[in-house]
């Protein structure tokens, strides 16, 4: 009970850290160590938000990973939908775009294909198991 | 679709905060489906439902039930 309270208090600002230092190390690796340092502050602040916030709001809570009523999981569900989609959106604009300035417009493409054949596949898994 | 768990909450002098830990669900949740901006899913319906001791249908209904 202990261990789960924890993880649900510290696992994401946690793992915010992480991901910063992981973001710091890539760009100080590709010689930009002033980028990966900003990068690493905007996760340090994001991950402080998380533990200031995480107890008094919902929506933080939401971030932080604590568990969720159904009515919270609904709205993380459809955020991450409205979110897969604004990415969808942007992977085909960016396409749309490079290709107009006679660039190959792979990178966008690549992304753009993840997300079909990804929301392909939940559909037909979602659909097959239900 | 309207429902009856405010009236019955205050008949049984319960908080917000006591439903929703009886129903392991947020306090704002709770006071989302009393207002009517959040329509619970059937299994949390029916354990509104039991607790209050009514039938679903009783506890949530139609708008239109009075035009019938």
């Amino acid at each position: 009970m202990e261990t789960t309270t924890m993880r649900a208090k510290w696992g994401m600002p946690a793992f915010g850290l992480l991901v910063g230092a992981v973001l710091f190390a890539a760009s100080a690796a590709g010689g930009q160590p002033g980028l990966g340092l900003g990068m690493f502050a905007v996760m340090v602040v994001y991950s402080g938000i998380l533990v200031a916030f995480g107890g008094r709001s919902e929506t933080v809570g939401v971030l932080r990973g604590q568990p969720a009523d159904e009515r919270l999981a609904g709205f993380s569900l459809a955020a991450t939908a409205v979110a897969g989609l604004a990415a969808i959106i942007v992977a085909l604009g960016g396409f749309l775009w490079q290709i107009a300035h006679g660039q190959s417009g792979s990178d966008f493409a690549l992304v753009a294909a993840a997300a079909g054949i990804a929301y392909l596949g939940a559909l037909l898994w979602f659909r097959w198991r239900g | 679709m309207q429902n009856d768990v405010r009236e019955l909450r205050t008949v049984l002098a319960l908080r917000q905060e006591d439903l929703a830990k009886a129903m392991n669900v947020s306090r704002q949740t709770i006071n989302a489906i009393e207002t009517g901006r959040y329509l619970p899913s059937l299994p949390l319906a029916i354990a509104l439902a039991r607790f209050f001791r009514k039938p679903v249908e009783e506890l949530f209904h139609g708008d239109d039930d009075d035009a019938r």
